[in-house]
């Protein structure tokens, strides 16, 4: 084993690993989204930089959920 | 890349679009490096968790958006560069957008940055000193403040969520968690996020580890 990797795999040892008491992790990176924990294959990054992008549009989706909001208030009131 | 066809940033984001490129194109080109920092950030933050710095912040957001907007990205704001936003804070039954200001001056948002990373790198340490078994939500709480502290600061001119949002992957990463996918509970992110910057004595992040510890249950 060369050096770089000697000390990788020792570091990854030293790592002391976190039990949670509700919660059964696979080994390895993982994504959750609501409905399970899945290993991260090909896609994963693909797919969380899409969540990503999509959460920063938040202003923009307060604007329009709260303007929604505001015309069904306005119909109702006008009912 | 398919699958952000929904995707409007605003005309007047200073991200909107680079050079003559068209909006679509530059999305997709910001989507396509944020998904390999994504994917590099969080093995490494799995391989030598902890010792996360402000810097290093500074540098997720320069990788993202440096072959679109070379002259902001990885940029703190200056001191005459004020930024506002909104997020949806629900004040009894209604839910009102409540404009937050960013931190205004570099020095003070470096401050805030490195201040957020001291905490975030404490409660990791205390975490991981832990003999016990611990609670999910107590894993994902430090990665949480940390993604609320850095929106609350906002320390860039745009692009500060997906910034952020590499943060909190890699924050969740350090525990031993998975990475979350926002994408089925957008609108409660949102009011999540309006709990935690929220400007008065109902300020609280659980509702957003509440979120977090949710989708991974």
């Amino acid at each position: 084993m060369n050096g770089a990797a000697d000390r990788g795999e020792r570091y990854h040892r030293d790592v002391k690993k976190i039990h949670y008491r509700d919660l059964d992790l696979p080994e390895g990176l993982c994504v959750a989204d609501g409905k399970g924990i899945r290993p991260w294959d090909e896609n994963t990054a693909t797919e969380l930089a899409l969540s990503g992008m999509l959460l920063s549009q938040g202003a923009k989706r307060a604007k329009a959920m709260l303007d929604a909001a505001e015309t069904h208030e306005i119909a109702v009131a006008h009912k | 890349m398919k699958g952000f066809e929904g995707f409007r940033d605003s005309p007047e984001a200073p991200f909107y679009r680079a050079g003559a490129m068209s909006a679509e194109a530059t999305w997709t080109e910001v989507a396509r490096r944020l998904a390999r920092i994504l994917h590099s950030a969080a093995a490494e933050a799995q391989r030598r968790p902890g010792g996360l710095v402000a810097e290093r912040v500074c540098a997720w957001h320069r990788a993202i958006f440096l072959t679109m907007f070379e002259r902001d990205a990885g940029r703190v704001r200056a001191d005459d560069e004020p930024v506002e936003f909104g997020v949806p804070v629900r004040i009894g039954e209604e839910l009102r957008e409540v404009p937050i200001r960013g931190t205004l001056g570099r020095v003070a948002i470096m401050h805030e940055l490195r201040l957020a990373c001291e905490v975030f790198n404490a409660s990791v340490a205390a975490l991981r000193d832990c003999e016990r078994s611990v609670e999910t939500a107590d894993g994902v709480e430090p990665a949480a403040a940390l993604y609320s502290s850095i929106l609350r600061t906002h320390p860039f001119v745009d692009g500060n969520l997906r910034a952020a949002y590499v943060a909190l992957t890699v924050g969740l990463a350090s525990v031993g968690l998975p990475a979350i996918d926002f994408r089925p509970v957008l609108d409660r992110h949102d009011e999540c996020l309006g709990w935690a910057m929220r400007n008065d004595a109902h300020q609280t992040i659980d509702p957003l580890v509440q979120l977090i510890v949710e989708l991974m249950l």
